[in-house]
């Protein structure tokens, strides 16, 4: 299998379009740094301005774990289409190329062809969030440098000190895995009933703007539903951001608020991926190979 | 095997039958063997109860026009497609239970042979070793390369290569884990005149030189009759004939249309009798028989002392003609999938 795996990431990273998402990645995250660099202090004091009247804040408030916070946020949006082009491409970019009964007439089941397949497609997807990570946490960090780091909510501002927000950093890394992993999962499902690439990408890409919108509107009959869409968890990650309090109101240091609610979405999320891949698997096993 | 007894025909048929066919001996180990294979695409029957035999050391030619249930065959033996129905074994081992040890001895070329164009020919070829179990070093795959003339561009992408180049480099990935058994569907298809010499001329050597079995379908006659030593011509999915090259090219080998008194009772007689095995197609008013020339005074005194008269006896034309009827439409006839010569 780990054979299997090694010839599936050699094609994966021996393609063009695999760094297409690298590159997207590293000009957007570069580009918000940038401004934050250029103007970012009259964006915080501009945001914080109805704080500040009430409170004295000091330290650095823009530092690299609050811009880390920012991208992860506005990127985790974006970064589905990203994991889509190349999970999405596995098996119908080969049905489109032709290959892919060059490759089902050699002597290796298909349930292990579509398995390595698939794991090779969640590897890129961890290696893409992986350098989301260094580019979006280290590299802010490495300009901005960090301090205590502030959440605003819609309702709520939660400061959480220095020494307590890099773990809070990589479980959130973690979870953002398993959502986009989601995503993955999804893509080359979808890809095994093409031919061409295109289709499972903006099928997989639409249905998540689907679910999205559908997460969005509360009216009673999406509310239902809502719980079982895998959209609804994939925002999960910005839970552990969210500290326990004590009676006192002091913060709990390595405390999460909510974790059931988290470790639901995250099985939930893996249940997910665990229908989508055994989908794949069975659909794959039954498919004549015609193109 | 035995050679087929003659029932119901007389001693002269045995005679001649014994002479001019020579059905293929027992001691040759059969390689693929096809029993009652049928494949549907919705109402579209694409391959319906065809059997076949390759034996080993054949260049086996599968003929048959385009559309004509080729390519879903070839398909089915390299387990790209789910047979309907029937059975296919593969150096005698049954290809839906042990897929990955008749494929790890099986290379194939299916239609274009398409290859990673963003990788170079090198790469491809190890990618495709690997898949086969073999981890060949540089040097290994460069000799193969060479061998079919692509050393030299071996570190060029696929995408620079032209039709000829990507065949050949198809040819070698088909042959890198030195298989047994070699499946080419159409290999010759895009190629100029040069590139379908090189491919016949390979095909040659892989059969006399390196003992291979080779299976290779065509829509062409004379590329087959050039260098099959068996051949199997199929049409809208039914087996038509199969057999030695030799034998079915034969001139002596002549198709005959026989016009009866009583076409029900002469069908009958034929069904019951040897002479099925030489019936070609029938319909309401005639039956087609691919015969050698000496039979055909046989045939028609057993219909007579049957009670059955005979209105015509027509010699049709060669079987290279009947195929070339075929290809270009011309036949209207119930085919006779039983027939082997």
């Amino acid at each position: 299998m780990w054979k299997l795996i090694q010839i599936e990431l050699f094609k994966i990273f021996k393609k063009p379009r695999t760094y297409i998402a690298f590159a997207a990645i590293t000009a957007i995250v570069g580009l918000i740094q940038m401004g934050f660099y250029a103007d970012g202090e009259n964006f915080i004091r501009f945001g914080m301005r109805a704080l500040s009247e009430s409170f004295e804040i000091e330290g650095k408030v823009l530092n690299g774990y609050l811009l880390g916070y920012i991208i992860l946020q506005t990127l985790l949006v974006h970064v589905p289409l990203l994991i889509a082009l190349v999970a999405g491409d596995m098996i119908s970019g080969e049905a489109n190329m032709g290959t892919l009964r060059l490759l089902v007439t050699k002597p290796v089941s298909r349930t292990e062809l579509i398995i390595s397949k698939f794991i090779a497609s969640c590897i890129y997807t961890i290696l893409l969030l992986m350098w989301m990570a260094v580019m979006a946490l280290f590299v802010s960090l490495l300009v901005f440098g960090a301090d205590d780091m502030i959440v605003m909510k819609s309702d709520v501002v939660t400061f959480i000190q220095q020494d307590d927000v890099m773990w809070r950093y990589f479980a959130a890394f973690g979870f953002a895995m398993l959502a986009m992993l989601v995503v993955a999962a999804l893509a080359f499902l979808l890809s095994i009933f093409s031919e061409n690439s295109i289709g499972p990408i903006v099928a997989s890409i639409s249905i998540i703007i689907v679910f999205t919108i559908l997460n969005t509107l509360d009216l009673p009959f999406f509310n239902a539903i809502k719980p079982y869409l895998f959209t609804t968890h994939m925002l999960g990650w910005k839970g552990f951001f969210d500290v326990k309090v004590n009676a006192e109101n002091e913060q709990v240091i390595g405390s999460i608020e909510y974790l059931p609610a988290i470790l639901r979405s995250a099985g939930i999320l893996f249940l997910h991926i665990v229908i989508f891949l055994g989908l794949s698997i069975a659909v794959f096993r039954k498919k004549d190979i015609l193109s | 095997m035995s050679k087929p007894a003659l029932k119901g025909c007389g001693d002269d048929l045995a005679v001649i039958f014994a002479t001019q066919y020579q059905p293929f001996t027992i001691d040759m180990a059969a390689i693929i063997k096809v029993e009652n294979l049928s494949k549907n695409f919705g109402e579209i029957k694409a391959v319906d109860h065809i059997s076949f035999t390759v034996e080993e050391g054949d260049v086996y030619g599968f003929l048959g026009q385009n559309g004509a249930g080729k390519s879903t065959t070839i398909r089915m033996l390299l387990t790209l497609i789910q047979p309907g129905s029937g059975n296919i074994q593969i150096f005698g081992k049954n290809l839906s239970e042990q897929r990955k040890a008749i494929l790890s001895k099986t290379g194939a070329v299916i239609e274009k042979p398409d290859l990673y164009k963003y990788l170079t020919a090198l790469e491809n070829l190890s990618l495709f070793a690997k898949l086969s179990g073999l981890y060949l070093k540089k040097d290994e795959l460069m000799r193969q390369l060479h061998r079919v003339g692509l050393a030299e561009r071996a570190h060029h992408k696929v995408k620079t290569y032209s039709q000829g180049m990507k065949q050949r480099l198809g040819i070698a990935v088909a042959l890198v884990h030195d298989p047994q058994l070699i499946i080419l569907d159409e290999p010759t298809n895009g190629l100029d005149p040069q590139g379908i010499a090189d491919i016949r001329n390979l095909i040659i050597h892989l059969s006399r030189d390196l003992k291979k079995t080779v299976l290779v379908s065509s829509h062409l006659l004379s590329e087959v009759e050039q260098i099959a030593s068996r051949m199997l011509i199929i049409d809208k999915g039914k087996k038509l004939v199969e057999g030695e090259v030799r034998q079915l090219l034969d001139p002596e080998h002549v198709v005959t249309e026989i016009g009866t008194t009583d076409d029900e009772s002469a069908l009958l007689f034929i069904r019951q009798s040897e002479w099925n095995n030489f019936l070609q197609s029938s319909n309401s008013r005639k039956m087609i028989f691919e015969l050698h020339k000496n039979q055909v005074p046989l045939l028609n005194k057993e219909l007579v002392d049957n009670g059955i008269g005979i209105l015509s006896i027509q010699r049709l034309n060669s079987l290279e003609e009947y195929f070339l009827s075929l290809t270009s439409g011309k036949q209207n006839v119930e085919i006779n999938t039983d027939r082997t010569v």
